[in-house]
Formats: structure tokens, sequence, C-alpha cells
């Protein structure tokens, strides 16, 4: 995988406010990153197989009665490939979760993502 | 399977009338004035009204009890620690009668969770989440610089914030408490967590939250800040807090969190399906009306317009899809039968109305204002 070509997108949603700059999708490309962050994400891709993912993942058997609960929509695009999966809180997989948090890092740079 | 006790509830509940007991409530000594309010507030009357209305046979929740009226308080706090882990049942680190463990997270959750314990059964003398003595289990240090806190429906979780955009979540009195109310309003009602009925139920969580903290500090309607989540915004977060129920759209304005999207009237009511239908937008309608009632009334918040509006939130009418307007009409009925037609029903109303909805003898109206798009 060439990283000039991958860019990761992260959405929220829910929560215990709504926050309109959180909900708007913010991507980063890997290529604009520091080479270690950038390592790091796609470490982090291949440890959780997110590209076999389904498009929904967690939530664990009271998504559906809980308030302020969360969920996330994480894109990665690479060039004409394109996978989304919806994550819903609590996410059960330290690989995903431990992805979540890098991705949220790259993406919330104050000034940065797009 | 559910396995809810039942209480053998006694007969001395109806001995006393309802006027009796607000005349009580409102001029004898304190110590009556208490026993009165407890005795108003877990009279058995208007539940059972829901239960003959058929609503319970429609509801998911097969089995309900009435509680016990004569009971005594008895608070039961757990608190865990997930040690950064998303996975429960983590470490118990403070358990009832225990002094303080030292980790500031848990003996703010413990101490939060005691002072929503208290409101509920010192001013609306409801024994714990579900009126029945419900033990409080509280989980912090939920993930890593985990962004959040919420109500799974048994119990609260607490992040503790990345330290860039949030502190730790316990770090704030009415967000523990807006927790906590949310599972009263769970066991209270059937509002579907979705659209109206959603921000309503996220705005009852909010007076609450908002309520408990008033009490502890002892501020009146017109000294509280009316903020939801003060202090839980990080150094260099243009903001003060989540929400203002005061000033709904003022909290923050920051360049990651974007602008607090609430309004604060009908008329820039948000459609969205986001946010399960703006759940947490749209609360700040409803909010600022009880606000308005709040500081119409003047005093202590929690005396008139919190007992107003837990009465509402407890009426039998309340259904599933309940919109604002209902509501509105509800808390007018809840005065009037909790206070006559005095001061605190001309409240209620000009509170709704200054919200841009008309509770009338006859009807309520909300004029058609159009909606309003998300980021409009």
């Amino acid at each position: 995988m060439s990283r000039e070509h991958v860019r990761i997108q992260l959405s929220q949603e829910g929560g215990l406010a709504a926050f309109p700059g959180l909900a708007r999708p913010r991507s980063v490309e890997l290529s604009e990153l520091p080479t270690e962050q950038a390592e790091a994400i796609e470490h982090g891709l291949r440890d959780a197989r997110f590209r076999e993912l389904p498009a929904v993942v967690g939530g664990g058997g009271s998504a559906s009665k809980g308030a302020d609960q969360r969920r996330y929509t994480l894109t990665v695009e690479e060039g004409p490939r394109r996978h989304s999966v919806k994550l819903v809180e609590p996410v059960e997989d330290p690989h995903l979760r431990e992805l979540l948090s890098l991705v949220k890092r790259a993406t919330r740079r104050r000034g940065g993502g797009h | 399977m559910l396995t809810r006790r039942r209480r053998h509830v006694h007969s001395i509940h109806c001995i006393l009338p309802p006027y009796l007991l607000r005349s009580i409530a409102e001029n004898g000594t304190p110590r009556q004035r208490v026993k009165a309010l407890r005795t108003v507030a877990t009279d058995t009357t208007f539940r059972a009204l829901r239960f003959a209305g058929g609503r319970v046979a429609a509801s998911s929740s097969s089995v309900r009890r009435l509680p016990a009226m004569m009971v005594e308080s008895q608070r039961q706090r757990s608190i865990y620690d997930l040690k950064g882990e998303e996975a429960f049942p983590g470490t118990l680190v403070r358990s009832e009668g225990q002094g303080p463990c030292g980790d500031l997270a848990a003996d703010e959750a413990f101490d939060g969770l005691g002072a929503t314990y208290d409101f509920f059964w010192e001013v609306l003398g409801r024994n714990s989440i579900d009126g029945d003595g419900m033990p409080l289990q509280a989980y912090v240090h939920y993930g890593r610089g985990y962004d959040n806190a919420f109500w799974d429906g048994r119990r609260m979780v607490f992040g503790d914030g990345d330290g860039e955009l949030f502190n730790r979540f316990t770090i704030a009195l009415d967000v523990i408490a807006h927790e906590l109310s949310h599972g009263v309003t769970e066991d209270e009602g059937p509002l579907w967590y979705f659209q109206q009925a959603g921000a309503l139920n996220e705005s009852m969580s909010d007076v609450f939250g908002s309520l408990v903290k008033q009490r502890l500090l002892g501020h009146t309607a017109d000294q509280a800040d009316w903020l939801i989540g003060a202090g839980l915004l990080a150094d260099g977060v243009e903001g003060q807090a989540l929400r203002s129920m005061k000033e709904p759209g003022t909290a923050f304005d920051d360049d990651v969190l974007g602008k607090d999207p609430q309004p604060g009237h009908m008329r820039d009511y948000v459609t969205t399906w986001e946010d399960n239908g703006g759940v947490h937008i749209n609360s700040g309608i409803p909010n600022r009306a009880f606000y308005g009632a709040a500081t119409r009334l003047g005093g202590n918040a929690w005396e008139r317009a919190g007992r107003i509006w837990y009465e509402a939130v407890r009426d039998p009418r309340i259904t599933p899809d309940t919109h604002f307007s209902d509501f509105a009409r509800i808390t007018v009925m809840s005065a009037t039968r909790l206070y006559g037609t005095g001061e605190e029903v001309a409240a209620v109303k000009e509170a709704w109305e200054e919200v841009g909805i008309r509770v009338s003898r006859d009807r309520v109206s909300v004029p058609q204002w159009g909606s309003v798009q998300p980021g409009a």
C-alpha cells in the first residue's frame, strides 16, 4: 500500500453533547502526517483487519437503551477503493479501539484535518 | 427474567388526602414538611392511572412496581475502576461506608452519586433511580483518553477525557447527576430516545443535573450559572460548558468542537437525523423553558419549578412520542395540581410562551415556524 494515496476520514455523533465540529467528517492524508504517526495508523489498520470489517461494529448489548452513547464512522480511501465502518460504543476489540484513538488524534489537530 | 422484588404497600398512604399533605408541605414545621413531601412524591395515584390507562400493556417492561411509601433512605454506592479498559466489571475501589480511596475520579463519582441520591430523596422523596432503593454503580477511567460519559441502561460510565478537548468527566457534578437522571427518566417514562421525546429526555437530565448542583452550592435561581458541564472543557477550548440552559447556543464556539448548536426557541428548531434526531440540540428549548419558569418563581429552583417538572415527567399522559407542546401542557397541569391556579401556573405558561409554545386553558399551540437544518 502506498501511503501517497491513503485518506482517513472520521466523524462522530451522539455522546453527552452535540459538537458540530466533531460530527463533521474530518480527514487526513497519511502522507501529510509525521512518519511515525502514519506508520502507527497503518499498523492499526492492519491489526484491526479494518478492510475486512462489516459496515457496523460494536454496541454491546444495551446500545439501544442507553443515553449519551456515541457512534463513529471511520472511512479509509485508497485510490478508487473505499471502506466505511460505523463503530458503536462500547467498542470491544482492543485493536479497533487503538486504531480509533490514533485516527482521532490525527484528525483533531487544531488547525489540522480538512 | 424480571425479578424485581415487590414491596408490601402499607395502606397508610391512602389516609391523608393530597390537599392536606400539600398544606403540610407548604406550612408545616421543617420535619413535617420533609415527611409530607416524601409522601406526596410517593403517591401512587398517578402511577396507578398509568396502569389503568393500558400503557403498560404496550410497554416492553412487563412488570412495574408501586413504590413503598414509608421507607428509609439508604444509599448504596459502588465505584469501579476500569483502569483504561472498555471492558466491565473492573475493580471495586469504593463502597458505601468507606472513606475516600484517593483516586480523584472515583471519589468525585462517589460524592456525585451521593449528592444526586440525596437530591432525589430529600427534595423529591424518590428512593434512588427506580424509586425502590436501586444500588448506584459508577465506572470510572473507562478507556484511554475517553471523552464521554454515558448511561447504558443500568450503570453510569465516565471517561478521563483526552486532556486536549475535555477534562475528566467526573469533574462536573451536574454531568454525574445528568447521567443518573437518565435512569430516573427511563424508569418513570416511556420516552423514546429520538427527536422531541428524546430531547425531553435530555432536558430532564439537564434540569435535574443543574438542580443537584444548585442545591449543593446553595444557589438560588438568580445566582445559578445554569451551565451544564462547567469545567469539563479543557484549557484552550473556546467555551465555558457543554450547554447553557439560560442562553442555549452560547456555551462554546471553538474551531475543533464547532459552535454550540442549541436553539432556545421553536422558530429555530433543528430538523436533523443526526444525534438521534437532535436530542442534544433541541433540548435547548425545554431547557430554556425550565430556566424561565424557575427564574420567574425565584428562590430555590428545586423547590417549585423542579417539583413541577418532576411531577410532569411522572404523569401518565407522557407517551413514547411526547412532543414539547404535550409536555408543556402537562407541566401546566402539574403546576395546577401541586399549587392551584396561582403564580406557579402563570410562571410556567409564560416560560413556555417565551420559547414559542402557547398553552391556553383548552389547548396548546405551536406557531408554524418552519424548520432549521443543522449548520444553517
